[in-house]
């Protein structure tokens, strides 16, 4: 069982490290504190979404509208703080208004038992517009700059918001681990009839799922309007494909029950990896979704053979 | 003897880990009904899918003959077209197509470019004719009961045109006279020299049809008998590897006091709003009681249980435990109440296949092992590890995945998930489909332990002669009412059957 561990974790490592090194021989630039340093902030945004994700795919089910609810994070908070409303207060507004996007999620989902993947694009579309609509095309700023430390302050020199990814992985990673929540999770995405029959409140479970990978897609939102000084219409655009992705790749099953919070970490660095490469290698941007596509669907096949090997057996 | 149709020889298949078949040596006469038996894991559906080509011939060592020509199955197709079709446990046709539709899938081909339907509708009725079927082509398959696409699925088989008709349990979810009906066709088709080799737990089923029963144990072919010389209790014993005396370890145990009581109970029918499926059922059980419940398929007794438990809604009736009522909306609830229950279809509901042995006995007491909002990791191994051990679960370690279990193991551990709970009435739902005769017996053993600790037993059991040895007492449904009750000891399978059926017979 362990040695096992042991393989599937240096398959996931390989690509990466493989990743690094050529990438820093052809452009040394690669491992200059400056990028390495970028790579860590992007990775760390992209890891605090993929925490939530993997909540929701571990309990079957899916969120295709955090792109545009990191935007509406982003926006409301910002118009709050043209407004020249408190910081703090601004961003409870923007937390609560992905929060109202992550209840609206579940309760379609879960009550109403529409297909996550539906429901979801239909919100991803709603909250997209309603930022269209509050900001007419243009960026909130000029932000005040207590707002703007929070995406661009660092201690010893290491961005804020990976100090805030790490412990949000360290409690998404224990919260799986070891209590009731991340059990009846992982059961409800293995079974949810058995789960219930059992006992699981599986609505109840479902539920949270949905409103924290909201929560925290409002949360980066947030943050990279700090990070960009102002709050963009279009921020986090694509991103529910990249967060899905690199979820899958960290080895959380799309068909729910599998998976970990660790394994997003790895799954987060070589997407972000790739992406930083791509740009030093001077490869057009526009191969960058054709990438994304390619892996994303090589992940979930590979995914889907896991779990044909398991019930051919 | 008539001539031989089918000849394996020498056949060994490894798996990772393990040997599923060790030098089998099978043969099979044209015009023979062929059982084979043996508990779960000793070989034969492995067996079966070598044949069937499900195992491509590069994967196992040993020799396939069909009439003394020399075949190699690379995939299913080829086994087809060399004149084998099988039919498998669970019913893999398409529910929304139609009969004729569902019989030639995957051979439209045959009637034409732009399928000519006439045809095919005719070719249908034939192969329905073969099977005794008395349905319109064109009939969606939904709307059919289970026996009847049981029946179709045969006539399926036998349009590929076969030699030899593999069944996998083919009586799973039929009913007593569905299976004899099925039985009865079968008949038919040795009589017109088809050869059909029968899998099947079901012992009275293949002592009652066979021509040769075909032991097997631990991927080797124990012994082979002749019908002339049918012996049960040395078969039993050459499936199980020892001797046994007894199949129903029934034991008469004191039985106290009331513990649950249902009053008029009535479910709404799941597809009918307008329709019940259980109407006014009443009936109480007492600690140490083992109550069975009897009926056909269809006559409510699943969702009269799973109404109890709140898995499903009821529309109206009251439960009390212990005299007092009780108000039971969720599975949650029912649990803190005391009750059980084993479902029906434990794939479906009764655990998750990708957690491991231990996370599924703790799942429906995880508030037991938490401690401070935590699962206490040497609490849950200690409590697991207790039921593991006293159900005898077949696994090298509790960190095995159930869906690598046998069904018989899956049961004893969801067994133990409910047992863990420490209920007051245990609630088992056809407890022994699927498991081989060892395991069953070990499963009728704790039955009879936990009703000797007090603990009172509602069992629905399809099997006559099970529900009958091992119930205190028996309660027939027949459409949704209860149509009778019967003593334990003086219940027949007449009996049952003439209030399942609601006619004397």
């Amino acid at each position: 069982m362990k040695k096992k561990l042991n393989v599937n974790s240096l398959i996931k490592v390989g690509p990466l490290a493989l990743l690094c090194i050529v990438t820093g021989i052809i452009n040394p630039v690669f491992f200059s504190s400056s990028n390495l340093i970028d790579l860590a902030r992007s990775i760390s945004f992209l890891l605090i979404v993929s925490v939530g994700v993997t909540y929701v795919l571990l309990g079957a089910s899916l969120d295709m509208s955090i792109g545009s609810v990191m935007g509406l994070g982003g926006a409301i908070c910002g118009l709050c703080l043209v407004n020249d409303w408190p910081v703090w207060l601004s961003i409870i507004m923007g937390l609560l208004a992905a929060a109202v996007v992550g209840i609206v999620n579940a309760v379609l989902i879960v009550n109403c038992q529409i297909p996550a993947l539906i429901a979801t694009l239909g919100t991803m579309y709603v909250a997209r517009g309603i930022v269209n609509v509050l900001t007419k095309g243009e960026p909130y700023y000029p932000l005040p700059d207590g707002f703007k430390a929070i995406g661009q302050g660092t201690l010893w020199s290491i961005p804020y918001s990976v100090f805030i990814a790490l412990f949000i992985v360290i409690i998404g990673h224990f919260v799986i681990k070891k209590t009731p929540y991340g059990r009846s999770l992982m059961a409800v995405g293995g079974n949810r009839e058995a789960s219930r029959v059992s006992g699981i409140n599986v609505k109840k479970i479902l539920f949270s799922s949905h409103v924290l990978v909201s929560l925290l897609a409002g949360f980066v939102g947030i943050i990279m309007a700090a990070r960009l000084s102002s709050a963009q219409p279009n921020a986090g655009e694509g991103w529910e494909m990249t967060a899905v992705a690199a979820v899958i790749i960290g080895g959380t099953s799309m068909y729910g029950g599998y998976g970990s919070v660790i394994g997003t970490i790895l799954g987060c660095a070589l997407m972000e990896t790739i992406s930083n490469a791509m740009v030093l290698l001077h490869v057009s941007v526009y191969w960058q979704k054709i990438t994304i596509g390619v892996i994303m669907v090589a992940a979930v096949g590979m995914d889907t053979f896991r779990l044909k090997k398991i019930a051919a057996r | 003897m008539a001539e031989t149709v089918l000849k394996m020889k020498h056949i060994t298949k490894a798996f990772p880990g393990v040997k599923a078949l060790n030098d089998v040596c099978l043969e099979a006469y044209k015009g023979e009904i062929l059982s084979i038996v043996g508990e779960n894991g000793a070989g034969k559906s492995t067996l079966m899918k070598i044949l069937s080509g499900s195992y491509a011939c590069d994967s196992y060592q040993g020799e396939i003959e069909i009439n003394g020509k020399k075949v190699q199955f690379k995939n299913t197709r080829q086994s087809e077209e060399a004149g084998i079709a099988m039919i498998y446990q669970e019913l893999n046709m398409h529910l929304d197509l139609n009969v004729a539709e569902n019989l030639f899938l995957g051979r439209w081909g045959q009637f034409g470019k732009n399928i000519q339907w006439n045809k095919l509708h005719k070719a249908a009725e034939s192969y329905l004719e073969m099977v005794q079927l008395d349905v319109d082509a064109t009939e969606i398959l939904r709307n059919l009961s289970a026996s009847k696409q049981q029946l179709i699925s045969i006539a399926r088989a036998l349009s590929s045109n076969p030699q030899i008709l593999i069944l996998d349990e083919p009586t799973a979810s039929l009913t007593e006279t569905e299976s004899k009906r099925l039985f009865e066709i079968m008949l038919q088709l040795k009589e017109k020299g088809y050869t059909c080799v029968l899998i099947s737990h079901k012992l009275d089923e293949v002592f009652a049809y066979s021509d040769r029963i075909v032991v097997m144990r631990d991927g080797c072919v124990i012994n082979s008998h002749e019908r002339s010389e049918f012996d049960q209790g040395l078969i039993i014993s050459e499936m199980v590897g020892r001797k046994m005396d007894n199949l129903y370890p029934k034991e008469e145990v004191p039985i106290k006091d009331e513990i649950m009581r249902i009053e008029n109970f009535s479910v709404p029918h799941p597809q009918n709003a307008r329709k019940k499926i259980v109407e006014d059922v009443s009936f109480q059980v007492r600690q140490g009681e083992i109550l069975g419940i009897g009926g056909l398929v269809g006559a409510g007794r699943s969702e009269l249980v799973n109404a109890i438990f709140g898995i499903i809604e009821k529309q109206s009736g009251n439960i009390y435990m212990q005299g007092q009522k009780v108000c039971i909306r969720n599975p949650e609830e029912a649990i803190r109440k005391g009750i059980a229950l084993v479902t029906e279809d434990r794939k479906v509901d009764g655990f998750v296949g990708g957690m491991s042995i231990e996370q599924n006995i703790t799942l429906a007491s995880l508030k037991a092992i938490t401690e401070y909002g935590m699962i206490k990791a040497l609490k849950e191994k200690k409590a697991a590890l207790r039921y593991f051990e006293e159900l005898k679960v077949k696994a090298p370690d509790m960190d095995v995945h159930l869906n690598t279990l046998s069904g018989g193991n899956q049961q004893k551990v969801v067994l133990s998930k409910w047992l863990m709970t420490n209920p007051k009435v245990l609630i088992l739902d056809e407890p022994t489909r699927g498991i081989d005769v060892g395991t069953k017996y070990e499963i009728y053993k704790i039955m009879v332990d936990l009703a000797r600790q007090g603990m009172a037993i509602i069992m629905i059991s399809s099997e006559l002669p099970e529900l009958i040895s091992m119930s205190d007492r028996i309660v027939v449904l027949s459409g949704g009412k209860v149509a009778g009750e019967i003593p334990g000891k003086e219940a027949t399978q007449e009996k049952v059957m003439e209030l399942a059926t609601g006619m004397a017979m």
